[in-house]
């Protein structure tokens, strides 16, 4: 993908009409792994839309490394969706069991929470993390971006700040960065920042792909939440981005729910292209 | 101490509700197991452990996102009410014990789950959420219809082909699949005001009626019909044996009062034309 940043959604079960219902206005579909894993077939109710293959199955932050069998079917994926990059949570999903006291949790198996979850950020998770990079991007043969979690809290032994822990990263690789804003609002929710203050802080050199979704509060904190709009400060933040980040991709991440309304996200659409038309004017002809 | 270390604490937090409960009660018994370096075990004394539960009961939220197709709007109505969180918190130990279950299954278990927390509510606390989530139940168990939108309510119909009332003899009995339950607020008109945006809780008018949601799945079609107790009451005669005389007379000796058997041919015939009944 090549020039202005192509504006596309993030699949779910409502796909195929929302595209029969204004596919002209999609540049592409970021499509889930671990759907394609378990059902190929979805790939052609897409019809000829461009793909990006999106993965929550590598745990690259993880002490414990995904099997074979997962890996050759991220492989497989890559080959069927043609993605240009494939973009994977910088996170855990699982967790040795070891030593630890005893659990009557399915015995022997490492803990598998079944969801991203933001890793401890010192020097040692750096290593690991840079290591499982190389080897994916080497094995793989294809650029990986990697994803920001959203930080509910700062984990136990962290030693260091978020900003400083994806530098060391981009530092040590050469991965690109897929710069979830809904998350990185949360983590400067969390953290009591201004968040168009702390994205200078990111490696903006690095964004390749932006994810746009909604967040809502409740308890007094701020949650993901792929089923409303993301407010106004995601899309100045998305501008700051545009700016100085050579962004190829952004998606629409409304995919929670199928029932999320048609003419929401047709607006969506067009309020992300004129973020991205301001940013990239189109050239006179 | 490995980072690992943090994270297999934290990985165990989220999935087993036993260990967080054993490490809000008593961190520093627990953390001792662990090895932990100084720094890491002080950032685990100092961790907001109602944070990491909630965080749990997130993940077993977005886990059931599957409920978004079928109960959108008790959905809506749980955030709206600000039971999300603590709804979701507390169902996280038995969600992960039914993981491995199919999604069906999944759903039964949620809902028996929900039905529970939202009878223990205060009565006032959330209203009309339990006649939504009745109503999308219905819906669910009954049709594989996607929004209660597609819905139809009930409307005059013909007779099932028939021409005429139906006579003493003849024996009505249920017409295909039904559900029935007694609602306190219109769960439709609910539904409408969530949809339009207009959801007040201090404007809800009780209806205190009976919903019956039949479908037909020869004909294709799901009716949903308002009851009053009376109506309720003669329906529940009907046992696919009894002619229309015989449900007269057993209503006359539970009752202790005299049935019209041409009123109760009325009736039924109405019931017939809102696709509760049929008639061989």
């Amino acid at each position: 993908m090549n020039g202005a940043p192509r504006v596309g959604i993030a699949y779910n079960g409502a796909s195929e009409r929302i595209l029969r219902s204004f596919g002209d206005h999609i540049d592409f579909v970021e499509m889930p792994f671990e759907l394609l894993r378990h059902a190929p077939s979805v790939v052609s109710e897409l019809g000829d839309k461009p793909l990006i293959l999106h993965c929550a199955s590598l745990s690259i932050a993880s002490t414990v490394a995904p099997t074979r069998a997962t890996l050759d079917a991220v492989r497989a994926a890559i080959d069927l969706t043609r993605t240009p990059w494939l973009g994977e949570h910088l996170a855990f999903i699982e967790a040795e069991r070891g030593e630890l006291p005893a659990s009557p949790y399915a015995p022997g198996e490492p803990y598998n929470i079944g969801y991203t979850v933001s890793p401890v950020m010192d020097a040692e998770a750096v290593d690991r993390i840079v290591s499982r990079l190389d080897y994916y991007q080497t094995s793989l043969r294809i650029p990986i971006l990697v994803e920001n979690t959203p930080l509910y809290f700062v984990p136990p032994g962290s030693t260091m700040d978020y900003a400083e822990f994806v530098h060391d990263i981009c530092e040590r690789t050469n991965v690109g960065l897929l710069l979830d804003l809904s998350h990185f609002l949360i983590n400067c929710n969390m953290a009591k920042r201004e968040p168009l203050q702390a994205l200078r802080d990111l490696p903006l050199d690095r964004v390749i792909e932006v994810h746009i979704s909604g967040a809502s509060v409740d308890g007094g904190t701020l949650w993901d939440d792929h089923t409303v709009v993301a407010e106004d400060i995601i899309f100045d933040m998305c501008a700051l981005v545009m700016k100085s980040a050579p962004v190829q991709a952004v998606t629409l991440e409304y995919n929670w729910s199928i029932n999320f309304p048609f003419d929401t996200l047709y607006a969506e659409l067009k309020r992300t292209r004129n973020v991205v038309e301001r940013a990239y004017p189109p050239l006179l002809s | 101490m490995s980072s690992g270390t943090a994270q297999s604490i934290l990985a165990r937090c989220l999935v087993d509700a036993d260990f967080l409960d054993a490490l809000t009660s008593t961190p520093a018994a627990i953390l001792a197991d662990y090895g932990l370096d100084e720094r890491t075990r002080r950032d685990f004394l100092n961790l907001d452990l109602s944070t990491v539960r909630r965080l749990a009961g997130f993940i077993t939220k977005v886990q059931n996102n599957g409920l978004w197709q079928y109960f959108a709007y008790t959905r809506r109505l749980l955030a709206h009410y600000q039971l999300d969180s603590a709804i979701f918190s507390t169902y996280t130990r038995l969600h992960q014990r039914q993981r491995d279950l199919d999604r069906r299954a999944q759903t039964y278990a949620f809902l028996t789950f929900l039905e529970r927390e939202i009878g223990n509510l205060d009565r006032d606390r959330a209203p009309a959420l339990s006649d939504v989530m009745a109503h999308e139940r219905a819906l669910w168990e009954l049709a594989k219809l996607q929004a209660p939108s597609d819905l139809l309510k009930s409307a005059t119909t013909p007779r099932n082909g028939r021409d005429k009332l139906p006579g003493p003899e003849d024996i009505p009995r249920c017409h295909g699949a039904m559900k029935l339950f007694a609602v306190q607020f219109d769960p439709l008109i609910t539904i409408l005001a969530l949809k339009a945006g207009t959801f007040d809780p201090a404007k809800l008018v009780p209806a205190n009626q009976y919903f019956a949601y039949a479908l037909d799945s020869v004909a294709g079609q799901l009716r949903i019909c308002a009851l009053g107790d009376l109506d309720v009451y003669v329906l529940s005669f009907i046992n696919s044996r009894r002619s229309i005389r015989n449900i007269a007379r057993a209503i006359g000796r539970a009752s202790r009062v005299k049935i019209d058997v041409g009123d109760l041919s009325r009736f039924l015939d109405a019931a017939a034309a809102a696709g509760l009944v049929s008639f061989r």
